[in-house]
């Protein structure tokens, strides 16, 4: 009997379930969802700005925060331009080689000037952004998709900050370098593919 | 064991289907909702409270009144001319204002009025909902009002109260260069020639 009255709650749950309204694929949830996935869904994506935040972190203030700041505006770029449909010549092998080269700085712990470190930077968030702003006059709301991807690529790049602040650590300094050190063997492999 | 089941009972409770308290305010309430379902407006309300309360909202008291005239001057053309629906420039000074909030320079006060005036104006005018007419469309107008006012004090306060510490003060200057990246974007994909997308 008490298992009876054990049970007793969740049949009587089971039986008042209401339907899922699952798969709403239109509108502003749709497009701000599979914006929200688009940079989550390319490994080549989320290793590339991963890296930028560990980089950000290993070169410190004010690299650090210049960095969320400043990327989302030149991948924006990078995306108009792919919206208005100027071709950038190779673009998905420049996805790869920014994982290749932002995770080989991070793995050599590489300390160039802001200015170029910037550069760097910038000139794959381009790429990256091009690559999204491709996808974009198919989104169901193309404003809730640009702030879907925008917003997953500063998560990325928050992903990559926090791990890179392990490098306060000696033990953690290791670890970040070797983090950057795997980010290039992956870009290598998408370089490869 | 009956005290769980009630609380199971309770929390499965499902939603309640609710009408409006008093007849005929339903399409008010559309109206505060509207500036909430249109990102653009969303955005650029959220990106210009920033702009505000990160320079001090007692500085700009008359800037947050001018911003609250030109939303009712807004929305009288929007009663007047529901057909105008001026979003690209509302996507354009959401860019602005964005970038604005992302450079988190104090700015002369004429500057501000200005976006303050042609902002509000925009809202406004961006607040008609083309299925309503006659007093249907006023009361969701008023709601729209209300509502777009109120949307940017939160974001005003919001800015002001998290602009104490360094890594606040960024991070509210992330949002402005989020905020303008994404409408960058969409300006881009408005002003591109039909098929002319890569």
């Amino acid at each position: 009997m008490s298992r009876w009255i054990r049970f007793t709650p969740l049949l009587v749950l089971v039986l008042m379930s209401s339907t899922v309204s699952a798969h709403e694929g239109g509108g502003i949830v749709g497009g701000f969802a599979s914006g929200f996935l688009h940079p989550l869904l390319g490994w080549d994506h989320v290793a590339a700005m991963v890296a930028v935040g560990l980089w950000g972190a290993f070169l410190g203030s004010p690299a650090i925060w210049i960095l969320p700041v400043v990327f989302p505006l030149v991948m924006a770029f990078g995306g108009a331009l792919g919206v208005l449909g100027i071709p950038i010549p190779a673009v998905e092998t420049g996805i790869a080689a920014s994982a290749v080269v932002l995770g080989l700085m991070v793995a050599v712990a590489a300390r160039p000037p802001l200015w170029v470190a910037a550069l760097i930077v910038g000139v794959f968030a381009v790429f990256h952004g091009h690559a999204h702003g491709t996808e974009l006059p198919d989104a169901a709301n193309p404003l809730a998709y640009s702030l879907g991807f925008v917003l997953a690529t500063g998560l990325l790049h928050l992903a990559g900050i926090a791990f890179g602040l392990l490098v306060r650590w000696p033990a953690g300094r290791v670890a970040v370098r070797a983090g950057g050190g795997l980010i290039a063997l992956a870009g290598v492999g998408f370089l490869l593919v | 064991m009956r005290l769980a089941i009630a609380a199971l009972l309770l929390l499965a409770a499902p939603a309640a289907m609710a009408h409006s308290p008093i007849k005929g305010l339903d399409n008010f309430y559309a109206g505060i909702l509207h500036p909430l379902l249109v990102p653009a407006q969303v955005m650029s309300l959220l990106v210009f409270g920033i702009l505000v309360g990160q320079q001090g909202v007692k500085q700009l008291q008359a800037v947050v009144m001018v911003f609250l005239l030109s939303v009712g001057v807004g929305i009288g053309v929007a009663g007047l001319f529901p057909s105008v629906q001026p979003s690209l420039p509302l996507l354009g000074l959401a860019v602005l204002i964005g970038l604005l909030v992302a450079l988190a320079r104090p700015l002369p006060w004429l500057v501000n009025l200005g976006i303050a005036a042609s902002l509000g104006g925009l809202l406004g005018m961006d607040s008609a909902q083309a299925e309503m007419t006659g007093r249907a469309m006023w009361a969701s107008l008023l709601g729209s009002g209300i509502a777009l006012y109120l949307l940017t004090l939160y974001a005003m306060v919001f800015a002001e109260y998290f602009s104490r510490h360094a890594w606040q003060r960024i991070g509210l200057r992330v949002i402005g260069s989020w905020v303008a990246a994404a409408a960058l974007l969409v300006l881009a994909l408005r002003l591109s020639p039909p098929g002319g997308t890569g």
